[in-house]
């Protein structure tokens, strides 16, 4: 049977079945390459944590948020983010605070934070920390990713560009379903073929999640002044959104202004998706969130 | 594994054991829990208590611990208590009725116990008893005056009021001669015997409290004010002792 010779709805049920036989396959083929027998290293840096959760704007932000809880930072009704106190910028520890604090000593925009190369830089050192842990794919394992993607695709691609052929040498024109579908598929391929974070790093992720389960719980019992490091895991853990507003009002100020890729939603349901984006596997649709 | 604990919390709780061992090395000589935790009553929000029985406290040695502390601090609510191996006989003395908790609920997690053999003069208590509950209800007045407009407010202050005056309970009954299972329960035996109005209430409200952080709107100035009374009614308790 030549699948190109099915009418238009039978072969949008093949079309749909061979997509998810590729995702499938991608899913297998990286369940079979990956390592899942490694120890799991143990993070204690919530700024690492969230650069694993979400990436490097998200650790800067997270880093942030900790500074202003700690009243090292300041943000100002116009919205200008400025250091408080020169003397604190050799008191933190992190290079990510380092960066931050000598960023704003003289202060600018808050929406600069995630675009000074300084701060990007600090941020990047949790990158390299993350591959040599085995919980970010490295260069090689990255290229090997997206060479299955573009196999992928190719075939997607291609299998479409066939069938819109046959049909448009057939004189039949209602290819827009397909074309929809194409587009669909080869989102889900490529999103199922670079994860952004390794097996392990999804599972390290998912052991944090369960382990401040509590943390999350009593987020409103938190305390401010970051006597301890509580405001900083939870935000590390399930990103800004988990903080309580009424409690830390800044956390809503620094959090990304667009949440396009969330839909036409608010941006308040944007945020409550936060602790299922991420949640494992996740990282590539929940990047736009903000999570 | 530490089977009073929620299997999450006990890891957390394990790992940071492990890096004290590291850290203190043969200086750390017992690690106990007690309170809710070690009799595996612990709520989601209670936060876990335990001592590190120590015989230095050298600076070296706890720099390395931070990291895992707050990391403990954060993950599972740790309340951590360094003392070292012969402050405990004075400690036990000085915070009498904190120390009367302990060693009714506590568990041994590393080491000998530290409490074994420890007892708490009778006048200690009674004198630390009688500090305590003045001290709850000074707290208390002060708290209905400053927080109550916020009622939310006055339901976080009556759960975090409700364990101290649990455990005052727990050792007046203890001096008494009649000893309660738990301090829940030793709260509950004296006011009932005190016979005070509503108390069937303020006793569900306290528990409401403490496993919700909130209460009904109207009930948690009544309930604080409930408590300054039954804190008062337990000092002239101590009196008779």
């Amino acid at each position: 049977m030549n699948p190109f010779d099915l009418s238009g709805p039978e072969f949008l049920v093949f079309y749909s079945l061979f997509s998810a036989a590729v995702v499938l396959l991608i899913v297998i083929s990286r369940r079979l390459t990956e390592k899942t027998d490694v120890a799991l290293p143990r993070l204690s840096d919530p700024y690492q944590i969230a650069y694993l959760r979400a990436g490097n704007d998200e650790a800067i932000r997270v880093a942030a948020a900790s500074l202003l809880d700690r009243k090292l930072l300041e943000l100002t009704l116009t919205g200008r983010l400025a250091t408080a106190a020169a003397a604190a910028i050799d008191q933190v520890r992190r290079p990510i605070e380092h960066s931050i604090l000598s960023r704003y000593k003289i202060a600018d925009d808050v929406s600069t934070l995630t675009t000074a190369p300084g701060i990007e830089a600090a941020a990047l050192g949790y990158k390299k920390e993350l591959i040599e842990l085995g919980l970010l794919p490295d260069e090689p394992t990255e290229h090997g990713h997206h060479v299955v993607a573009a196999v992928a695709i190719m075939l997607l691609v291609g299998t479409a560009l066939i069938k819109i052929g046959v049909a448009l040498s057939r004189g039949r024109t209602n290819i827009f379903f397909l074309i929809v579908m194409a587009v669909v598929a080869n989102v889900l391929a490529y999103w199922a073929a670079t994860p952004r974070r390794t097996r392990a790093g999804d599972a390290l992720l998912s052991n944090l999640k369960e382990l401040f389960t509590g943390l999350k719980m009593r987020a409103h019992a938190i305390v401010p002044g970051g006597a301890n490091n509580e405001l900083a895991f939870l935000a590390g853990v399930f990103g800004l959104s988990a903080l309580p507003a009424g409690t830390f009002p800044f956390a809503n100020r620094i959090k990304p202004v667009q949440q396009s890729s969330c839909g036409s939603s608010s941006s308040s349901s944007c945020g409550s998706s936060s602790s299922s984006c991420g949640g494992g596997g996740g990282g590539g649709g929940c990047g736009g969130c903000g999570s | 594994m530490i089977d009073t604990l929620p299997e999450t919390t006990a890891k957390v709780i394990e790992d940071f054991i492990e890096a004290a061992r590291t850290n203190f090395g043969s200086r750390l000589k017992s690690v106990v829990l007690y309170g809710s935790g070690a009799e595996g009553k612990l709520r989601p929000t209670s936060d876990v208590n335990l001592i590190l029985v120590l015989s230095t406290f050298d600076r070296k040695d706890v720099d390395g611990l931070r990291e895992p502390l707050r990391l403990a601090i954060a993950a599972a609510n740790l309340n951590t208590m360094f003392v070292l191996g012969d402050e405990i006989t004075h400690a036990a003395e000085a915070f009498a009725v904190k120390f009367a908790d302990i060693l009714r609920r506590r568990k041994v997690l590393f080491g000998s116990d530290p409490f074994q053999g420890i007892t708490i003069p009778r006048n200690a208590e009674i004198a630390r008893l009688r500090q305590v509950l003045l001290n709850l209800v000074l707290r208390m007045r002060s708290i209905y005056a400053v927080r109550s407009l916020r009622e939310e407010q006055l339901a976080l202050a009556i759960a975090d009021i409700a364990g101290p005056l649990r455990a005052a309970a727990a050792a007046i009954l203890e001096l008494q001669g009649q000893p309660a299972q738990s301090p829940k329960e030793a709260l509950e035996m004296i006011a009932r015997k005190l016979e005070l109005p509503r108390i069937s209430e303020t006793l569900a409200r306290i528990s409401e409290a403490r496993e919700h952080g909130l209460l009904p709107a109207g009930e948690a100035a009544e309930t604080l004010f409930e408590l300054i009374q039954l804190a008062g009614r337990m000092r002239e308790l101590v009196e008779k002792l």
